[in-house]
């Protein structure tokens, strides 16, 4: 009888380490190392801003432009605000063939969206 | 020997069994979607210190539960944020649900452009259809077209117009918003700030969306001066008003006009009155008899969104009862219908009735009959007709108890 229990607390040990990596894969083998660029364009297309996440190092200028043929409007979270990094606003309509250009001078994770078309947003992760 | 062998291995066989079992729950139970979501949503509020950057990042999470999951999904992750983080409520969440109307425009509309195609759970309704409104200004802002609005509006009026009452009215007013935002593209910047410049398009298309009736075109003029205090909060476009009068804006406007923007001007007028009821009262007649009325009510309802997070409208709410009797009747309903517009989603009338429960309604007759008459007819703008008559009416008596049940026919 004992090799039975030898047998199921085994399985029992083997089932229990391969939940344990799983969760383990799940919070944080599966996350992408990103790329850090020390310099970057950001367009806006009609599918939304390319590229929608990326990594610069602080001191990046990003320069924006447009290629949906309409006046867009980058500018920080939160829609209509734009208070959480209030420097990043042109504060005005661009023209869709217009481009502007931000330096980044804080780390930290900075959603974004055109203020026109709310729908369309980002996130730049800004590292030292 | 034999027995006490046997009666060993099924005692352990049994304690593995439920080891293994209850393991297994633990671990699916804990790995299920919306609990990913919510341990997602607790981390924004101890990754960031500032409510801006806590909302942006309850955004990102209630965006991914809805894109990998489902918009019923995302909405009960909206809920929970709503239930237990205050900077999420004190912000308003009518404006955090236009978000989510965003997302589900982006995400599902612009991929597969068929708005039959996509499926409306119920709980879209939270916060006084705020959904709607950013799903619908952005549709119609990219296809500003009287036509398409009322073929959209009524196919959504037929679908789901019997589980939730006010969605043909609130698919016109997100129209309105819409047809105003595609109006900037093409004003030049010596028109920015002149509110009948930038207004006489959008109200034309408002006002000749075919097979609509008149309230339905004042929904949507309501919707382009919605948009118009909006950009004027944030001086946008050349807008602004004042803090201290902001009716001013509509001043010298067609008549037409009037309400629509005294409607929106006036959720703007609590600051004016600073929570004074009985100065709110007097300064909306001296502004205009007319309207003075529904300028009082919007206002009530505006102080309610920003009293609700600590339910301090309880305290705010006892001045309705000293005004005059028709503007006590409407101040008190006016509250009921921001506790609805801004209350717990999927349970709003929860606080609504709590309210007209308050010994200071309850013994004031007048305040209490327009107070649990407001309660009932607010049901079918948020609740299918089995949840109110399975729920709710249930919680009533007499008259308020008939007239509830009623919804059930």
């Amino acid at each position: 009888m004992r090799w039975i229990i030898a047998v199921s607390l085994a399985a029992l040990c083997i089932l229990g380490l391969g939940l344990w990596l799983l969760d383990q894969l799940n919070n944080h083998g599966a996350t992408p190392v990103p790329v850090v660029q020390d310099t970057l364009s950001i367009v806006l297309t009609p599918d939304g801003f390319v590229p929608k996440e990326p990594t610069i190092q602080l001191g990046t200028t990003v320069t924006f432009s447009n290629t949906t043929g309409r006046e867009y409007w980058p500018a920080s979270d939160l829609h209509p605000s734009h208070a959480i990094y209030s420097a990043f606003d042109p504060a005005r309509p661009l023209q869709p063939d217009e481009m502007w250009a931000f330096t980044f001078e804080k780390v930290g994770s900075w959603g974004l969206h055109d203020h026109i078309r709310s729908y369309y947003t980002g996130l730049i992760h800004v590292v030292e | 020997m034999l027995w006490n062998n046997r009666k060993s291995f099924l005692v352990a066989s049994c304690l593995i069994g439920v080891a293994v079992i209850g393991g297994l729950f633990y671990f699916f139970l804990s790995r299920s979607p919306l609990s990913e979501y919510i341990k997602k949503a607790d981390a924004c509020a101890v990754q960031f210190a500032q409510a801006e950057e806590q909302i942006g990042c309850w955004y990102r999470v209630i965006e991914e539960a809805i894109n990998t999951e489902s918009i019923d999904d995302g909405m009960k992750v909206f809920s929970y944020v709503y239930e237990n983080f205050t900077p999420f409520i004190e912000s308003g969440c009518h404006r955090h649900a236009h978000k989510i109307g965003d997302i589900v425009y982006y995400g599902q509309y612009l991929a597969n452009p068929d708005i039959d195609a996509i499926d409306f759970p119920q709980s879209t309704t939270a916060c006084g259809y705020g959904f709607y409104h950013g799903f619908l200004e952005h549709l119609v802002q990219d296809n500003p077209d009287s036509a398409f609005v009322t073929d959209v509006c009524t196919t959504l009026g037929k679908k789901y117009g019997a589980t939730m009452g006010d969605i043909q009215l609130t698919c016109y007013h997100g129209a309105g918003h819409g047809f105003m935002l595609a109006e900037i593209e093409k004003q030049e910047k010596q028109y920015w700030g002149n509110i009948p410049v930038f207004s006489k398009r959008p109200v034309e298309l408002c006002n000749g969306l075919p097979e609509a009736r008149e309230g339905d075109r004042e929904e949507c003029r309501q919707g382009i001066f919605n948009v118009i205090m909006e950009w004027g909060e944030v001086k946008n476009y050349g807008f602004s008003y004042e803090k201290e009068a902001p009716l001013a804006v509509c001043h010298g406007l067609s008549a037409g006009l009037l309400h629509a923007c005294y409607y929106e001007a006036a959720q703007k007028f609590d600051g004016v009155a600073q929570k004074d009821l009985a100065r709110a009262w007097r300064i909306a007649q001296a502004e205009s008899p007319e309207h003075a009325l529904m300028i009082l009510n919007v206002a009530v309802a505006g102080v309610v969104q920003q009293t609700i997070a600590d339910d301090s409208y309880a305290a705010f709410g006892k001045g309705c009862t000293t005004l005059p009797t028709g503007p006590k009747s409407g101040c008190i309903e006016s509250i009921v219908n921001g506790l609805y517009e801004h209350g717990a989603p999927t349970e709003e009338f929860k606080r609504a009735l709590a309210f007209c429960q308050l010994d200071y309604v309850q013994n004031d007759p007048d305040a209490s009959e327009a107070c649990m008459r407001a309660f009932v007819q607010r049901l079918p703008r948020f609740y299918t007709p089995d949840r109110i008559v399975g729920e709710v009416c249930p919680l009533l008596e007499g008259k308020p108890r008939e007239t509830c049940d009623a919804f059930g026919e």
